[in-house]
């Protein structure tokens, strides 16, 4: 059913019917015309016009007042002022006024009611005002689902669109759903949507429902589209000031709720203060000051719950810890000092001599920068509470940084405050927890730092052990100069080999030696067995060692440079003791080598050198170890080949190199030597170093290698109570070479009566301990020939070259 | 029974819906009406024995009013043609001739053309004893309760 239908068509007028309640409206079929601008009525809806044009009044004085009935027009082109029929769109509607109104202007304004489409045919006059003929057009509706399902989408559109308009007044929605006529649903539409003119009055023309239904639909989805974002952004918006506007209040709230407890007014601004007093009263130099200021105004501009607020604090908090001016004072008393140090520790006379020297210049020199000693030697001998010792012989704090495996840069220096998390460096870190400026700081296994694409750790410590630079050592974290000039740096290591040249050019290398038996015993007797006592919970009057129990454990039981299984060993018999005197089988015990066999078993280590050495090709070495000295065994062998050589054993190049120069000096003296060159053509050798699984490298093996071809090749065995090391030339001769004291230790150690050294390692001799000079005899030789005179002992005189084979 | 209550509401949705139109016009909203063009005003009044609907209809021809009474729903309807004075009457019948008596309209706010306007009923009331009277351009409708 149309919402308005023609009854009935005559001559002059034609019969609609309209509403829902059937009301009759008689169209005559000439209409005065209104000629409108910029505005398109349509059937059914409410319109205001404004009516400024002397015909337009002309008009309105004419039909009203009464119900008489309009015909409304659009004009084509809005700028003329008096159209005429081609000025107008053909297809206009029939209205009616329903209100008059005087508008400010003097202008009048009314409001129509359209009721019907029309088409305009003629203009029958033109003045004062225009009248049409007219004809009233019928809309075409065929119903159906394809008309139902539109009705029902464009509905939907149409709500949405409502809904997010912000402007449109309710009732729309309430008259949009209201309306069931699919034609007035259009025309309702078409009046309210947002179109240009021509678009509306070609909506006005189209007189088949479905495909004007089609064509607000789809203007109603451009406008859905724009709605819709607009509508996103708002709430975009929206959220952010809501966002904002809550934390502003809470803030607020929290003020006041403070300002009520009797805090301090100025919210986060306490916290602020305190860190700012702290920092005042930390005394940092005056450009870390500034630094810190700028930070304390930063974090008084940032709210509490921002994670940049955590990261200043933190800084901030560090930075006000730091003990910028605070130091202990130095107690410089030389006697006391000494006693500290010897107290603790057995001889290391040289090392304590020159940490007295070091407190004798602070006390000439109190601003003088600080010493960087580095203590080597092998493990267990003591050089980390050596020094603790000293930290307490000259009244400083004793902090220790172990540096093994330390392989990232950051490590040292600290990470930038850009990264989360990002903390300052080992250094300053244990500054920060010594609370002093001026502390011992132990730099513990200085050897073994390692290096990695993230960064060398060794170089970043160039900048710490410079006495020179390190007053403005800078932590990446900090970002500001912290002075360690104060700062004692004592390095250890087991070898200065994997140390980096300029760092060990920075520090002052004190080698700590391994200890000789008597050492130990007097180690093991005043500050091992006290301590194993009282760690075991046993008094001194409860158990008493034995001197020979004691060397018996530190003969059979340890082969070691230091003294830690030595303690260890003892602690194992103390604890052997505490159950015996806890079990109440005694109460007061002795403790001598019976005892120590019994609860350590039978001896781990034995002279093994008889065995070894009783066959031709086999020589003894003496090596120089991180762990101290070792011996070590060269074995050579031959059998039938070509001359070649192969070498086994985990060695390394230089070691190679060692072996390949002691062979090619076999081959060229071989004459000299009276070895069959017939022999030495037809034969390979095999020279192998045993515990294969440990790696040796070193040229001081060379002149245990060519003993060893030598005895092989002469078939003369090497004596078995020798030991020789020295570096050899093509020439013959044997060059000097390092840790004389921990070879001929070892070498005493494994029951060597002889050592072969090379002479020019003669000046070595006061540094070997009386104890080792007593035991061992040494020879002190220049070429290949003193050695092979020592080694193969008297038999040499014979020269008979060809009676071995 | 009190109007007041929010839970009970006899007449239901009483909103009223007229003389919105300038507001809505200027938030550039155009009214759809299909058929009536207007709807009167309307006060509701109870008393002890009864409600009271008043309608303000001036200038309605008294025997153009339709009430009826559908279900729970009072539907008032008819038509208020525009209010001339005698005088313009007389000149509309012979304007042709005397356009000295001519008038010129300058103002025209009241609602004119058909109007309907829907109340809704209490449940229960006696549908058969509602009574109107038109009174100095008021409708009064009476709707006895029980």
């Amino acid at each position: 059913m149309a919402e308005s239908q023609i009854i009935e068509r005559t001559e002059t007028a034609t019969t609609i019917r309209t509403g829902g309640n059937g009301q009759r409206t008689v169209l005559p079929n000439i209409l005065p015309i209104l000629p409108i601008r910029n505005i398109v009525v349509f059937p059914g809806t409410v319109m205001p016009l404004n009516v400024g044009r002397p015909k337009s009044k002309a008009l309105l004085d004419e039909v009203m007042p009464g119900e008489k009935i309009i015909g409304v027009c659009t004009q084509k082109n809005a700028e003329v002022e008096d159209p005429q029929y081609p000025d107008l769109h053909a297809v206009g509607v029939a209205c009616v006024i329903l209100k008059l109104f005087k508008l400010p202007d003097g202008n009048q304004s009314i409001i129509v009611h359209g009721l019907a489409r029309f088409r305009l045919l003629s203009l029958e006059q033109t003045e004062p005002f225009a009248t049409g003929r007219i004809e009233v057009l019928e809309d075409t509706l065929v119903p159906g689902p394809s008309l139902d399902a539109l009705v029902a989408s464009v509905r939907q559109q149409a709500n949405r669109v409502i809904e997010l308009s912000p402007n449109t007044p309710d009732e729309a929605q309430q008259v949009l759903n209201s309306i069931t006529n699919p034609s007035a649903l259009a025309d309702f539409l078409a009046a309210n949507l947002q179109a240009d003119t021509i678009d509306k009055q070609q909506m006005l023309e189209e007189l088949d429902v479905e495909k004007r239904l089609r064509m607000i639909a789809a203007k109603l989805a451009t406008q859905l589209d724009v709605l819709e974002l607009q509508s996103k952004i708002q709430s975009q918006v929206k959220e952010n000031i809501d966002k904002s506007q809550r934390r502003y209040y809470l803030q607020e709230q929290l003020k006041a709720i403070r300002k009520e407890l009797g805090e301090t007014e100025a919210g986060g601004g306490s916290e602020v203060d305190v860190l700012r007093t702290k920092l005042e009263a930390a005394k940092p130099p005056e450009v870390v000051m500034k630094e810190a200021q700028r930070e304390l105004v930063r974090l008084e501009g940032i709210p509490s719950a921002s994670p940049e607020y955590g990261v200043i604090r933190t800084y901030l908090q560090i930075l006000s810890e730091l003990p910028w001016a605070v130091e202990t004072t130095d107690k410089i008393d030389l006697p006391e000092a000494r006693a500290v140090l010897d107290r603790d520790h057995h001889d290391l006379d040289k090392v304590k001599r020159r940490i007295i020297e070091y407190l004798a210049v602070r006390k000439l020199k109190p601003e003088g920068g600080g010493a960087i000693l580095c203590f080597v030697g092998p493990p267990g001998v003591g050089k980390t509470s050596l020094g603790k010792s000293i930290a307490e012989a000259m009244g400083r704090k004793f902090i220790r940084v172990a540096l093994g495996g330390v392989r990232d840069e950051a490590d040292i220096r600290g990470h930038r405050r850009t990264y989360i998390g990002s903390m300052p460096g080992r250094i300053i870190a244990e500054l920060r927890k010594a609370g002093t400026r001026n502390p011992v700081m132990m730099l513990d296994e200085i050897d073994k730092l390692g290096a990695d694409f993230r960064g060398d750790p060794a170089s970043a410590l160039l900048e710490v052990l410079d006495p020179a630079q390190n007053h403005t050592f800078t932590d990446h974290y900090l970002d500001v100069p912290f002075d360690l000039s104060k700062v004692m740096f004592i390095a250890t290591a087991n070898t200065m080999d994997t140390v980096p040249g300029p760092l060990r050019d920075r520090m002052e290398v004190i080698e700590i030696p391994g200890y000789t038996e008597s050492d130990k015993l007097n180690i093991a007797r005043r500050y091992l067995v006290p301590r194993q006592l009282e760690a075991n919970g046993i008094s001194p009057k409860q158990a008493k060692f034995l001197d020979p129990a004691l060397r018996w454990i530190i003969e059979g039981y340890t082969r070691e440079a230091g003294v830690r299984n030595l303690e260890r060993n003892i602690g194992a018999v103390c604890r052997a003791i505490a159950a015996d005197i806890v079990g109440g089988n005694s109460d007061k015990v002795t403790v001598d080598r019976e005892r120590v066999s019994k609860v350590l078993g039978p001896r781990r280590f034995e002279p093994e050198l008889a065995s070894r050495t009783s066959v031709p090709g086999v020589a003894t070495g003496l090596a120089y170890t991180p762990v101290g000295g070792e011996i070590l065994f060269i074995e050579a062998t031959r059998f039938p080949g070509k001359g070649a050589i192969t070498l086994t054993g985990q060695i390394g190049d230089v070691m190679k190199e060692s072996a390949t120069a002691a062979f090619s000096l076999i081959r060229s003296r071989a004459e000299s030597l009276g070895i069959n060159a017939k022999l030495l053509a037809e034969s390979d050798i095999h020279i192998h170093i045993p515990a294969g699984a440990i790696p040796k490298d070193g040229p001081s093996a060379g002149v245990a290698m060519f003993t060893a071809l030598a005895s092989l090749l002469m078939n003369r065995p090497v004596r078995h109570d020798v030991a020789m090391t020295g570096e050899i030339t093509l020439r013959g001769l044997v060059l000097p070479i390092g840790g004389l004291k921990e070879k001929t230790l070892a070498a005493k150690r494994a029951g060597i009566k002889q050592v072969i050294v090379p002479k020019r390692n003669e000046k070595d001799l006061p540094d070997i301990p009386d104890e080792v000079k007593s035991s061992l005899k040494f020879n002190f030789v220049e070429t290949v020939d003193d050695v092979l005179a020592v080694a193969l002992g008297a038999a040499r005189k014979s020269k008979a070259p060809s009676q071995h084979n | 029974m009190s109007l007041t209550a929010a839970t009970e509401q006899p007449f239901g949705k009483i909103a009223r819906q007229a003389n919105k139109l300038m507001d809505q016009l200027q938030k550039g909203y155009y009214n759809f009406y299909p058929g009536e063009a207007w709807t009167p005003n309307v006060n509701l009044y109870e008393t002890e024995t009864a409600y009271l609907v008043c309608v303000d209809l001036s200038g309605v021809d008294k025997s153009k009013i339709d009430i009826e009474v559908r279900n729970a729903g009072l539907t008032i309807r008819g038509a208020r043609s525009v209010p001339l004075h005698e005088s313009a009457s007389d000149a509309e019948a012979g304007r042709e001739g005397d356009s000295s008596r001519k008038i010129r309209v300058h103002l025209m706010e009241i609602d004119h053309g058909a109007f309907a306007r829907e109340v809704e009923l209490p449940q229960g009331v006696p549908q058969d004893r509602i009574t109107a009277a038109y009174r100095n351009g008021l409708l009064w409708i009476e709707i006895p309760k029980n």
